[in-house]
């Protein structure tokens, strides 16, 4: 029975390192294991209407609106946090029977590049740690629907 | 036989026409132009419409009406102050109506390149499908998008025709 010389099996070994070197050096820098990252969304629904008070909760967000639209009472409906890796899609279902959905595309400084769904207005923002993206304007009990999306600080 | 251009391509090639692109998005669309005649053409076309808009601009007498506007100022002031607890939907129409034209320019202006739009602003593309959309605002602070519902168009259409 023939057995291999120390110089091949040397040799052997080699080759062996060396493409297990280079097949985790690939999966290392390879996208498809890459880690997607994760980011906290906050959605917040607001019913803005033609009389009423600031409720609790939306003093923030009127101080944004009321230089842009004008109302008068402005409250909040309801709140959602969601946890959304990148190219995973996050959804949330509003008052009025629409969904809000959101797909951080790519991760981008302290925020994400996030295409976002609601109704039939579609688009892409880059959205920053704290900056709200308001969605304003669709008729919902006698006022309007306000939503908002905002990566969490 | 190509396939139309798009909205967006349009929109892009309008912005290298104006000199609104950054460098290597003008570089794309050097490339792109290079191996798309129907892209050319295009680009034609958004030169002759200037030259056909600047001859028309410097054919055209502009009065200056302000001095004439100003006067009525006063005027309209007062029915449109006494007519609003009745129009409630029109007082949903933004109420700076200039910093809706200026958001909305904005948008124009950002293009649709992630690498050449202002830090501060969020939109990068936006669809309102068959909806009027106004970009109210979008800088540091905030980014708002308000949606016109037909009354409030309707609303803003009577306004026209009483003024």
């Amino acid at each position: 029975m023939l057995s291999a010389r120390p110089l091949d099996r040397r040799r052997r070994a080699l080759v062996w390192t060396s493409v297990l070197i280079g097949v985790l050096l690939f999966f290392q820098s390879s996208p498809v294991l890459a880690e997607a990252e994760t980011f906290e969304f906050v959605v917040t629904v607001l019913h803005a209407t033609p009389e009423g008070v600031v409720g609790k909760g939306a003093g923030r967000y009127d101080r944004l609106l009321r230089r842009q639209v004008r109302y008068e009472g402005l409250r909040v409906v309801k709140t959602k946090r969601a946890t959304v890796a990148t190219r995973q899609i996050g959804s949330v279902p509003l008052p009025d029977g629409d969904t809000l959905r959101f797909r951080p595309i790519d991760p981008e400084g302290p925020g994400a590049l996030v295409a976002v769904d609601v109704g039939s207005t579609q688009g892409d923002f880059r959205m920053t740690k704290g900056k709200p993206l308001i969605f304003g304007g669709s008729a919902w009990k006698g006022g309007r629907l306000v939503v908002v999306l905002e990566i969490a600080e | 036989m190509n396939a139309p251009l798009d909205e967006r391509q349009i929109q892009e090639l309008a912005a290298y026409h104006d000199g609104e692109l950054g460098f290597l998005a003008r570089l794309r669309v050097r490339r792109w132009l290079s191996r798309d005649p129907q892209a050319r053409d295009e680009l034609d076309g958004f030169a002759t419409l200037g030259e056909l808009l600047r001859e028309e601009e410097s054919l055209a007498v502009i009065p200056d009406l302000w001095p004439a506007i100003e006067r009525r100022l006063p005027e309209r002031r007062a029915p449109q102050e006494a007519a609003r607890p009745s129009a409630w939907r029109t007082g949903w129409l933004p109420v700076g109506g200039l910093a809706a034209a200026a958001a909305t320019a904005l948008v124009l202006a950002v293009g649709l390149d992630w690498g050449d739009a202002p830090d501060a602003s969020s939109v990068r593309w936006l669809d309102t499908g068959n909806r009027t959309a106004a970009v109210l605002q979008d800088d540091k602070e905030a980014t708002i998008i308000w949606i016109l519902d037909a009354d409030d168009q309707a609303s803003r259409r009577i306004d026209r025709a009483v003024s």
